[in-house]
This record gives structure tokens, C-alpha cells and sequence, in this order.
């Protein structure tokens, strides 16, 4: 394989919290801890986990929107993680955001007209006319019209508003394009035509896109590959269908059995795996692999020994003492 | 590409902008526009105050009248009479005719013309406080942007500041920094105040009220700065003054057209207390302060000298705030959800 797009090598995120004046009233958060993973050229990753598990801080990262704490970020082949001024505005070109909230992502005091041209006029793409032309092009490809121009954002629906956020991150035809949860705010019939708009645009431009969901059954609609992420970690990264076909992780496995059947016959047979318990606080992780707590195949070693993430004979790679349905010998 | 369905939003024109939104909505707003018309028209009056002492009153309300005599009647009467007690001890200045002409409201303790002086002072008291509200605004938005935005050092440095400001009661600031500059104004090389300039007043009324304004803009712009369309723009590359203009200032604004009428108010009333205590509007000009400050001894007899300023003060403070309350309706989105 070539050299990937995008290299997020042991990449963490800590943040301390409290009021003391003194180190002892603080204490550390690992938002995410040593992640690492790959994005191909034109590739979708898509990066599943509950809310609170460290996925928008990982995207808000690799955007650098927040500066990460330790670890490094490639972005074809330039180290971007400590990048700054110019250099940092360059490589924002490429690197585009697509956000959760279209209520919240658009400045309510601006013309659709300004907030999808305000990227090309950023960068200097194009005189007053080509921009506006590019405009009208940008608006018509993510499927509304050109009357929409001079509308305010709370003249739109929540998916047309999502669109108005595509065509931006579009404007400057990144190479990457972070996706944070970019259809969970949205009505469900209004998510798969954002979900088949977000498909048809990767595949006409090529655009690699870690796509942050916290629901496997949109996920696998769009991603190539999958990684799940718990408590700041990475525990299982592999292709789409491999994943949901058989979850080696016991969380993906839980994960999985959550998403809906829509076969009644089917539903009926399948068993649920309803994790006890919620999530445990970053705050305060739980000692030895994060989820043991909570995992039903665990055992004393999970308690005592972090699992490494490890890749299988298959081609995927998990971080779990007793992967499941795997040969441990393999 | 999938479709859009048309709905009838697609139909309909575009929305007006923002703050044709909020006129609009303003002009809706009964009391808010009676306290607009009453503000211009007393600010109108005030312009007048030359005109009317050389055509109606026909007196230099700046000179006083000692020995002079007005028709009142048919008969002359004198504008510093003997008072009416039973020895005929003291003076007692000329009372109100309650008509247009000279000596409509009375005269002051030097003979001088209440109501000419009622518009000369009217025009000091608003032009102290709108310039003091503007001094205080712009400082207030300026400090508070750039400790919102760029917090860290900048944002310690400006809180410092304005706590140390704040930690003064306003009246003991205000009456302590003109007790001091009062005497020889501000000399601080290109920058000059004289001592009896309206600036003066203006400069002190302004800046005590900054900490007031600039601590919430300072929160509302740490609000933006973490907001999504902020970060979408830094995600964008824009440069942060791009930034501060279109994304921060316009917010910042509206919240600052809802302060002005609260914070000229305050300044009109702060004037006021400084004049009645001699060290705001030095004389021979007048505001509504000082006209109190010459009526106080004739409260008893001729209490029309200080009840007209006073009705006045009270009155203009009323319509400004009603117009505040106006404004927030109008350019606060949440107050069409509180109805």
C-alpha cells in the first residue's frame, strides 16, 4: 500500500479539570489515549463509539481545531500536528469539518451566499464572479437551488442546513473531510438522503472521510473500514463488513446487536446483548482493559493488564484479551 | 443528487436581514416608539434653547437680572422682589407666569430666565450623557472583545483592570476623580482636557461605567468564541479579524444598541448628581444638575427651579428605559418564544 493520506500515530488528548490552585485539586482527563490509525487515499473510516468516548475530541484533533497533547498527525506526508499561522491556514484547505449541529454551525447573521463563499474568498479562490459562480455550482451539487442564495439559515430545514455545511466543506475541494456525527441531529428520513449525498460526493471527488457516528447502522452505509472507539481507546479497527459480520471485540459485538433489524422474522431470532452499567468516567478509568467492567467475557487478567491493540490473521486489529469468535492461536 | 422536495418555504421571498427584522419589529412596539418621539422631541427643545431665549424669553439666560423689571398683568413687577414674609426680610425671585414669554417657569436666585436655562441645561445633560454612553460603549467593546477573544494574558491583563475599576463604588469614583481634575482639567501631553470643557464630564461619566458593559460582552464573545460557527470558520483558515467582523461584532452590537438607552440613562443621572454637587457642568453653563443645585434654596418658595429639571431628569431617564426594553424585544430572538 502506498503511503496512506492521513497517519494519526499514538495520538492523545488530556485534559485537566477542577478549581485547585495546586496540582492536587486538579485532576486528568484522557479524552483519547494513544490512538492510532490510517486513512487511505478517497477512503472512509468510519469511528463509532457511545457519546462521551473521546470520537468529536478525536476529529476536533485531527481538524486541529483542538491541539492535541501528545502524538503526531500526517496529512500527506506533512507532519501537521504543531503546525501554526500560515502554514496551518494552508493546510486547512485540505482538511475541511463538517459539523453535528446545522443549527449551531451556521452563523444565523449570514446570507447561505456568504457562509458557502467565505472559504474561496479565505483562501483568495477567484475574482467576485468566479467565486460566485463556484457558489451557485457548490449550492446546486449538494441539491438545493439557486433561490436558497440569499436565505438566512433559519429559513431551512435541518437537513437542507446540513447541506449549506456540506457545500462549505466542499468549497475549497478538500482532500479529507471530517464528519462529526453529520446526520445524528437530523430526522431519520432525512439522514439517509444526507448519508446518499455524502456517498455520491466522496465518489465523484475522491474525498477521504473519517466519519464520526455513534450509530453502526449509518456507518456502515458510508465506510469502507471501521473503528470503534471506548474510553479514549481504539479497541477494534477493521473492514466494514468484516466487523459486522463477526465483531471480534465484545463491545462491537455489543454494539452490533444493538443496531435495528428490519426483518421481523430475522429481529425475533437475534439476541440483544444489553451492556450493564454506563460508561465509566474518563476521569477515572477502570484499571486494566477499560471495558471490563462491563464485559462479560472478562476475566482476571482483564482486570490487572491493558490489552494491546493486536492484529488478527484476518486483517483486522483488536485490543481484547479474549477476542471473540477467534482462534487465539491465529 | 437527491431531490429536494418543494415546499412552501422554497416559494416564499427571502427573509429580511437582521436588523430590518428587528426595526420592524420596534416600530410594532406602542411604548417603545411613544419614548422615541418624547426623546426627540425634548432633544429637539434643548436644540431650540438659543432660539427661545432670544425670541420668547428675551433674556441672556447666563447673565444675571438684578435689578430688572417684567411686565406681568398689565403692571411691572420686579424680578428680585422683597419676600413675602411679614418683615419684607430677603428676596424672593419672580414665580412662574405658566405662559410663553419671558419668566414662564420664574427666575432663579440671580434673576435669570428658569426656562431658557431648563433648555441651555437639557443640552448639556444629553450631550454628557449620550458622548459618556459612547465613550463607555466603545471602550466597553473594545476591552471586552479582546479579552473574550484572545483570553490567556490579554484576557487576565483587561479583568484586572476593569475589577480594579469596579471595585470602586461609582459615586465615590466619579465625585473623587472630579474633586480632582476639576480644578486643572487633564494634561497628559497630546491628550488635554480643560477644566470647564464638557469633555470633563464626559470622560469621567464614561469611563466609570466601563467594567458594567464590557464584563457581559467579555462573556458573550467567550460564549461565541466556543461556539460551532467559530470553530467552522477557524476550520475554514480565516484570519481572526474575519472572524471578529462578521462573526463576533454583529453579536456584540446588538448587544450593545440594547445597553446604550440603559447606560445614557444611568450617565444623565450620574451628571445630574455630579452638577447638584458642583464638581459636573461649571457655571455659567448649566445641565439639569446645577439647575436643581439653584433651586434647592428656594425650595420652599419657588420650588418650580428645581421640580422643572427633575421632571425633566425623570422623564427622559423613564423613556430611555422603556426604549431599552423595546430594543431587547427586538433584537433578542429568545424574546419572541417568551410571549
Amino acid at each position: 500500500m502506498s503511503t496512506p493520506l492521513l497517519t494519526i500515530d499514538r495520538l492523545s488528548k488530556t485534559y485537566t479539570t477542577g478549581s485547585g490552585l495546586t496540582r492536587a485539586g486538579k485532576s486528568l482527563i484522557r479524552a483519547v489515549d494513544d490512538v492510532s490509525f490510517t486513512i487511505a487515499d478517497g477512503e472512509t473510516l468510519g469511528l463509532v463509539g457511545e457519546s462521551g468516548c473521546g470520537k468529536s475530541t478525536l476529529g476536533r484533533c485531527v481538524t486541529r481545531l483542538l491541539d492535541v497533547s501528545s502524538g503526531r498527525i500526517t496529512l500527506a506526508g506533512t507532519d501537521i500536528t504543531r503546525q501554526r499561522g500560515a502554514a496551518l491556514r494552508a493546510t486547512r484547505a485540505d482538511l475541511q469539518m463538517i459539523f453535528q449541529d446545522p443549527y449551531a454551525s451556521l452563523n444565523p447573521r449570514r446570507r447561505v451566499r456568504d457562509i458557502v463563499a467565505e472559504p474561496l474568498i479565505v483562501h483568495r479562490r477567484g475574482n467576485r464572479a468566479t467565486v460566485s459562480d463556484s457558489v451557485r455550482r457548490l449550492i446546486a451539487d449538494v441539491g438545493l437551488r439557486p433561490e436558497h442564495l440569499d436565505r438566512f439559515p433559519h429559513e431551512f430545514s435541518g437537513g437542507q442546513r446540513q447541506r449549506v455545511g456540506i457545500a462549505r466543506a466542499l468549497a475549497l475541494a478538500p482532500r479529507l473531510i471530517v464528519a462529526d456525527e453529520p446526520v445524528s441531529a437530523l430526522d431519520v428520513s432525512v439522514q439517509a438522503q444526507i448519508i446518499n449525498l455524502l456517498t455520491d460526493l466522496k465518489r465523484d471527488r475522491g474525498i477521504a472521510m473519517l466519519f464520526i457516528a455513534h450509530d453502526l447502522g449509518v456507518v456502515r452505509q458510508i465506510a469502507d473500514r471501521v473503528a470503534v472507539m471506548y474510553l479514549g481507546h481504539i479497541v477494534e479497527i477493521g473492514a466494514t463488513e468484516q466487523i459486522l459480520a463477526a465483531a471480534a471485540h465484545p463491545y462491537t459485538e455489543a454494539l452490533i446487536s444493538a443496531v435495528p433489524v428490519a426483518d421481523p422474522a430475522r429481529a425475533k431470532q437475534r439476541h440483544r446483548i444489553v451492556l450493564a452499567g454506563d460508561p465509566p468516567s474518563p476521569a477515572n478509568p477502570p484499571s486494566g482493559c477499560p471495558f471490563h467492567p462491563r464485559c462479560r467475557y472478562a476475566t482476571d487478567i482483564c482486570k490487572t493488564a491493558m490489552p494491546a491493540l493486536r492484529e488478527m490473521a484476518d486483517g483486522r486489529s483488536v485490543a481484547c484479551h479474549h477476542p471473540v469468535g477467534i482462534d487465539q492461536a491465529a | 443528487m437527491s431531490e429536494v422536495s418543494a415546499t412552501e418555504r422554497d416559494i416564499a421571498p427571502p427573509a429580511p436581514g437582521y436588523w430590518a427584522m428587528a426595526g420592524r419589529k420596534l416600530l410594532r412596539d406602542r411604548a417603545a416608539m411613544i419614548s422615541l418621539a418624547v426623546l426627540v422631541i425634548i432633544a429637539l427643545l434643548c436644540a431650540a434653547a438659543p432660539w427661545y431665549a432670544a425670541h420668547i424669553a428675551h433674556t441672556n439666560p447666563f447673565r444675571s437680572n438684578l435689578s430688572g423689571t417684567v411686565m406681568r398683568h398689565g403692571k411691572p413687577v420686579e424680578v428680585l422682589g422683597a419676600a413675602n414674609n411679614p418683615l419684607h426680610l430677603g428676596i424672593e425671585p419672580i414665580g412662574p407666569s405658566w405662559r410663553l414669554g419671558p419668566y414662564m417657569l420664574g427666575a432663579d436666585q440671580q434673576g435669570r430666565d428658569v426656562a431658557a436655562r431648563l433648555l441651555y441645561g437639557g443640552g448639556n445633560s444629553l450631550i454628557i450623557s449620550f458622548a459618556a454612553a459612547a465613550v463607555c460603549l466603545v471602550l466597553a467593546a473594545i476591552t471586552g472583545i479582546l479579552a473574550g477573544f484572545f483570553g490567556g494574558w490579554v484576557d487576565r491583563v483587561i479583568s484586572w483592570l476593569l475589577d480594579a475599576l469596579w471595585a470602586f463604588p461609582v459615586f465615590l469614583l466619579a465625585i473623587s476623580l472630579s474633586v480632582v481634575l476639576i480644578a486643572h482639567g487633564i494634561d497628559l501631553g497630546l491628550f488635554r482636557l480643560d477644566a470647564s470643557s464638557l469633555a470633563l464630564p464626559i470622560t469621567i461619566i464614561g469611563v466609570i461605567y466601563v467594567p458594567y458593559v464590557a464584563r457581559p460582552v467579555r462573556g458573550l464573545v467567550m460564549g461565541l468564541r466556543q461556539s460551532d460557527y467559530v470553530l467552522a470558520a477557524i476550520g475554514i483558515g480565516a484570519p481572526a479579524w474575519r472572524i471578529l467582523w462578521f462573526d463576533i461584532l454583529p453579536n456584540v452590537i446588538s448587544a450593545l444598541v440594547v445597553f446604550a438607552p440603559l447606560i445614557i440613562a444611568l450617565d444623565l443621572l450620574t451628571e445630574a448628581a455630579l452638577s447638584f454637587l458642583s464638581i459636573g457642568v461649571q457655571p455659567p453653563a448649566a445641565s439639569w444638575g446645577t439647575i436643581i443645585h439653584d433651586g434647592e434654596s428656594l425650595i420652599y418658595t419657588r420650588p418650580m427651579v428645581a421640580i422643572a429639571p427633575g421632571l425633566a431628569i425623570v422623564i427622559t431617564v423613564l423613556a430611555l428605559n422603556i426604549l431599552g426594553d423595546g430594543l431587547r424585544d427586538a433584537l433578542d430572538p429568545r424574546a419572541k418564544l417568551r410571549n
